[in-house]
């Protein structure tokens, strides 16, 4: 029967725009990629196809490759840390937050993340450079003689990675906060429980999950970001997407570029994978 | 320990628990309207009543999750209302259990205990008394989510009880509970609460629980104790007609109030007549009254009574109940439902919709309210 | 109702609340500066503004290049948010109504392209554009978006899909209705919430991308001329047009956000 072969068929046939639209732009780039990384760079922008690992020990023993890795790693474990210690208060008042409070405080965690980083960088370039704002105040206050270099430096790429990637880490973790329900709490504190040890025996193991998930996300987020290098990072302290744009348009190196993005891949599906590891372990109830 | 006030040296007479004219407003709402009650040591009360009735607030004041607007709670000679939830070693079941979902069975319950820095052996021997005493055998090591709901509420009760505490407080706590799990629970928890001696304080809605779990029963309304007393004495002899429609079927029938040589006559649509006897009479009026009267309390014969000589009522439904035989009638537009015991039945003649019946009842049996 | 508790409730507690609002604060307040200094009338960055004057927008709005950029970016965004759309609309029903062998690997493989570092996505696309012969341009970046937007219409779909009953498809086609005509009537009003939410936040992060354009477009985009002029020389244009743009995430949002603050998203 016709109709039939056609319910078989369904699922697959609803599957198809998506199947033409991945498959050939998303998966075949990849595969792209990692066969690239295997292939050499001639000193004219030509790719040579063969197979040599060249690619991959040059960015492992090569101390400026090193050093793009060790920077990009460094800077997202840095972001992450910092993220998750001032999402803390926020998400928690987040997640017990009701009506237009809630509403409020949601549009506040969401607008950065829907308005152009543009912008943002805008505001900090202006608060943040040589002439601006923070260092006009300083300076007014007598605190400093001189503008403290903000702008293109370590802590400036800092502060514009922590503003873009907190909102990231603010949403899972409310969802995983607003699930600690008052009856929990009322529990909690009923039974003897201070501050202290309701906080650090309930809401914070009740927030792992959602935590684990923000990190994820900051993590991954970071270690791709080319905007706020761009135009907030040292020249010292080069991170990894500028790296590989550098690398693949600048240079036209297609071989080297692949091995660095291939890198970057493994290092990111390390910490994901692992993240989860550590959350089956450290948090077994979550996936009950 | 902050500063407490403590009456003079409790003797055994003196109550466990008192709630002095506690009062509570949210906003414009008063919820707690001057509530005195007392319990003695080891003694179950019911706080029973329907939902909006302010019998949870009245709960969450004793455990602390509320402060009165007025009034004291005294416990075992010491003021609490003043005190925060965590230092009046009360312990309470919710509705919902309020399980910590990242603990196992064993923390949960050792939850209270490790909080009163108790050390570590005799917390773990607490734990293991618990699980025996609740039969939870084997179910240490199991996470909430991997439990069943009755067993859940096991583990709510063990962990409320493993901190000794000096009242236990139940908020709704077999309402989630399928109907023979929850009889069997409900029993299960008398037993062990008696022998446990622990004071003790239960919300419910449902008069099923209050009555199988009480040794007294306090009846909330509109943020009032209607009556207190024990379940015999509430359910034979109600204080008002809210409290007898709240227990049991109830029948709520127009009935007019005239005066006669012998007081006031209670008359239902001219047919049934009779003299009211007890506390609550009507004063004779021009308006209607309403009279309420169990289902259960009401006899039905084919021959006329002694309160209902002529226009005899009109059987409609006959259903069977199990324990019982319901008959809903019809007395012109007024609809009566009468139940009748099962082994009655053999003595009695079998009736059922079309047969014509006269009703017979004790006139102390029913309480009045006004009609508006 | 509110209820006034002892204060163990700590979102109560007045250190948190502190907090949540020097973050708050730390979140919009480049936002804010930033929208104000568009209505500078100054010449230079300066605060507070001197003035208050359009004359920013009147330049951020007649530079061909931030023009151009528009366009491109608009038609990159409805592109791409449309083919986005079908992919991740097609993927979520497949997924979560039908049971098929395979299925979760498939949503695990439909969510990927989030946890890819967009970076590395561009560069593949690099690569394979020359495969396919083409160049790179509008539609590789429409491409390009759409594949990062389908996650996002997946999720919401899906999410859409799980809060409605499906006993409403099982009646409609009890009553006789054929499974196209029960997807028209019945499936599509009650998902297209997600959907569109779906659509709109493809767009969004479409018009803020930059990673996967800088590899797929020569700088067409208007996300990357902006980063061109903030590089050359920031002026309050940048926060003009900016600002202009804010009106089109403040529509998205008035659309998305009821609906996450009921808890359907």
């Amino acid at each position: 029967m016709p109709a039939r072969s056609l319910q078989r068929f369904a699922p697959w046939l609803w599957l198809t725009p998506a199947a033409a639209l991945l498959i050939p732009f998303f998966v075949i780039p990849l595969l792209l990629t990692f066969r690239n990384s295997f292939y050499s760079d001639d000193p004219m922008g030509m790719l040579i196809p063969g197979f040599t690992l060249a690619n991959y020990s040059k960015i492992v023993r090569d101390p400026y490759y090193l050093g793009v890795f060790e920077n990009t790693v460094w800077a997202a474990l840095l972001v992450c840390l910092v993220s998750i210690v001032m999402s803390y208060p926020l998400s928690w008042v987040l997640a017990r937050a009701k009506g237009s409070g809630r509403a409020f405080l949601l549009w506040t965690v969401y607008l950065p993340i829907y308005v152009s980083v543009i912008m943002r960088v805008f505001g900090w370039i202006f608060l943040l450079s040589d002439g601006g704002l923070f260092n006009q105040a300083l300076i007014h206050l007598g605190a400093t003689t001189h503008p403290l270099q903000m702008m293109n430096s370590f802590p400036g790429m800092m502060v514009g990675l922590v503003h873009r990637y907190l909102p990231l880490m603010v949403l899972p973790l409310a969802t995983s906060l607003r699930k600690i329900d008052d009856a929990i709490l009322r529990a909690a504190t009923g039974l003897g429980g201070n501050r202290w040890f309701v906080w650090s025996r309930i809401v914070f193991p009740m927030s792992l999950p959602g935590a684990v998930v923000g990190l994820q996300l900051v993590f991954a987020g970071v270690l791709s970001d080319y905007v706020i290098p761009s135009l907030m990072g040292s020249p010292h302290f080069q991170m990894l997407a500028p790296a590989i744009y550098y690398e693949g348009i600048t240079n036209a190196s297609w071989a080297l570029s692949g091995a660095i993005a291939s890198a970057v891949i493994a290092i990111v599906a390390l910490f994901l994978l692992s993240a989860n590891l550590l959350v089956r372990r450290v948090a077994p109830w979550a996936s009950l | 320990m902050q500063a407490a006030f403590h009456a003079e040296a409790s003797t055994a007479a003196d109550p466990a628990l008192s709630l002095n004219s506690l009062r509570k407003s949210f906003g414009s709402t008063l919820v707690v309207d001057r509530c005195d009650l007392s319990l003695k040591k080891g003694e179950i009360l019911a706080l029973l009543g329907a939902s909006g009735c302010g019998k949870s607030t009245l709960l969450n004041m004793v455990a602390g999750f509320e402060t009165p607007d007025y009034g004291t709670i005294v416990l075992e000679g010491e003021r609490i209302d003043e005190l925060p939830p965590n230092r009046r070693n009360i312990a309470m079941v919710f509705q919902s259990y309020a399980m910590f979902p990242h603990l196992t069975v064993a923390d949960n319950i050792a939850y209270g205990l490790r909080a009163r820095h108790v050390s570590r052996t005799t917390t773990q021997a607490r734990v293991n008394d618990m699980i025996h005493l609740l039969k939870l055998d084997g179910l240490a090591n199991r996470y909430p989510a991997q439990l069943s709901g009755g067993q859940r509420q096991r583990v709510a009760v063990a962990r409320a009880l493993a901190v000794s505490p000096r009242m236990l407080l139940l908020d709704e706590a077999f309402s989630a509970l399928d109907r023979n799990l929850r009889e069997d629970m409900q029993l299960e928890l008398s037993l062990l609460l008696r022998d446990m001696n622990v004071t003790t304080i239960l919300v419910t809605h449902d008069q099923r629980e209050a009555f199988a779990l009480a040794d007294r029963v306090a009846i909330m309304e509109s943020g009032r104790i209607a009556q207190v007393g024990t379940p015999e004495e509430i359910y034979r002899d109600p204080t008002s007609s809210s409290v007898l429609r709240f227990l049991g079927t109830t029948n709520r029938i127009s009935a007019r109030v005239s005066g006669t040589v012998s007081g006031p006559q209670v008359r239902i649509r001219d047919r049934i007549v009779f003299y009211p006897l007890s506390d609550a009479t009507p004063a004779p009026s021009v308006l209607p009254v309403w009279v309420d009267i169990r289902a259960e309390d009401i006899t039905i014969s084919n021959a006329p009574t002694s309160i209902h000589e002529t226009g005899p009522a009109t059987i409609v439904l006959r259903t069977f109940l199990g324990s019982q035989e319901r008959f809903v009638l019809k007395l012109d537009d007024d609809q009566i439902v009468v139940d009748r015991p099962q082994q009655a039945r053999r003595n009695e003649l079998r009736l059922g919709p079309g047969d014509r019946v006269y009703l017979d009842f004790d006139p102390s049996s029913c309480r009045f309210a006004f009609a508006q | 109702m509110t209820r006034d508790d002892i204060s163990f409730q700590t979102s109560r507690s007045l250190p948190a609340r502190f907090a949540a609002a020097v973050v708050v604060l730390f979140l919009s307040g480049p936002i804010a500066i930033a929208a104000v200094i568009a209505f500078s009338s100054g010449d230079r960055l300066e605060f507070p503004i001197p003035g208050f004057s359009l004359r920013w927008f009147a330049v951020a709005l007649t530079k061909q290049q931030y023009i151009d950029g528009l366009r491109a970016s608009v038609i990159i965004g409805l592109a791409n948010a449309l083919l986005a759309t079908l992919a991740g609309t097609g993927a979520a029903i497949a997924i979560h109504r039908y049971r098929f062998r395979g299925r979760a690997f498939l949503q695990a493989f439909v969510m990927l392209p989030v946890a890819l570092p967009a970076i590395v996505l561009g560069l593949g696309l690099l690569y394979a554009l020359s495969s396919y012969n083409m160049r790179p341009g509008l539609l590789a970046a429409t491409l390009g978006h759409a594949v990062i937007g389908v996650p996002y219409v997946f999720a919401m779909v899906s999410a859409a899909l799980a809060n409605y009953d499906n006993s409403l498809e099982r009646a409609s086609l009890g009553l006789g209705a054929s499974p196209i005509r029960t997807f028209l009537l019945v499936t599509f009003p009650l998902i297209r919430d997600g959907v569109i939410a779906g659509g709109i936040t493809s767009f969004l992060f479409s018009f803020d991308n930059f990673s996967l354009s800088l590899f797929v477009t020569r700088g067409d985009t208007l996300p990357l001329r902006l980063m061109q002029q903030l590089l050359s020389y920031a002026d309050p244009s940048i926060a003009a047009i900016s600002t202009i743009l804010i009106l089109l995430p403040l529509g998205g949002m008035l659309f998305l956000l009821p609906r996450i603050v009921r808890g359907r998203i």
